[in-house]
């Protein structure tokens, strides 16, 4: 499945209708579902607020396949260059007064994929996500 | 995002439904700060109703807490759907918020003091 969103955070409504979409085409459980929502949302959110100081409107392409196992997500943007592996360790331990807020989304993308490769190519992003299917699905 | 208000002695119990996206968040929080305004010092987030959330609605969270926190006000939590909690735990929040498994336990806790 192929979706092309452009840098709006309504956008976000439209990915998860089609991630939804996905998931019942292909008989994937709700905590896949729930899981690949989050995840591109994550990543999405990031590329609409961030990548593209400049302004204007840019397409970010998504790409959702289902192979040996793993559901595969890809991400693709041509926006400033964001290596989310790189993205330091959120604080997840200081009481509430000095929580930072902030910088759990890829943290969050971290713990629930089983996979993350990141590409910088000819001026555009690219971020191929991995999520492992139980067998029974 | 469906939000339903219910008031409990002092307590303001907000029911939420639907998911805590980056999309739905901004009016919750408009809501709550309209509330915190407006006065409101306790509250009890019911989440029966939440299938879904993100880091956006985590900032949410985090956001009215600290404020509360800051006025020795409170907001509690309750009823997290398992998908909802994974969340909060993956993301250390679990000792951030009181956290209950029903809403009377939830308006019980915020009224106390």
């Amino acid at each position: 499945m192929n979706v092309v969103v452009v840098n709006d955070i309504l956008e976000v409504n439209r990915l998860h209708s089609s991630v939804s979409q996905f998931c019942q085409k292909h008989g994937l459980s709700s905590e896949i579902e729930g899981d690949l929502s989050l995840a591109l949302e994550e990543i999405l959110v990031n590329v609409i607020r961030y990548g593209h100081p400049e302004g204007g409107q840019h397409e970010i392409l998504v790409w959702l396949s289902l192979e040996e196992g793993y559901v595969i997500a890809i991400v693709e943007d041509d926006g400033v260059p964001f290596n989310p592996l790189e993205a330091p360790e959120p604080d997840l331990y200081s009481p509430i007064e000095t929580r930072p807020i902030g910088g759990l989304g890829i943290h969050l993308v971290r713990n629930i994929t089983d996979g993350l490769e990141y590409r910088r190519n000819e001026g555009r992003n690219r971020l191929v996500m991995r999520k492992q299917v139980p067998r029974s699905e | 995002m469906e939000m339903r208000e219910a008031r409990r002695n002092d307590v303001l119990v907000l029911a939420l439904k639907g998911g805590l996206d980056a999309v739905s968040t901004p009016c919750v929080r408009n809501r709550l700060q309209e509330r915190i305004d407006q006065g409101e010092r306790r509250f009890a987030v019911d989440a029966a109703g939440i299938t879904y959330i993100s880091s956006s609605g985590l900032a949410l969270l985090l956001q009215f807490g600290k404020q509360l926190q800051e006025r020795s006000e409170r907001m509690v939590l309750c009823a997290l759907h398992k998908p909802v909690k994974r969340v909060l735990e993956i993301a250390g929040f679990m000792s951030l918020f009181s956290i209950f498994n029903s809403s009377e336990e939830a308006i019980q806790a915020a009224s106390k003091g």
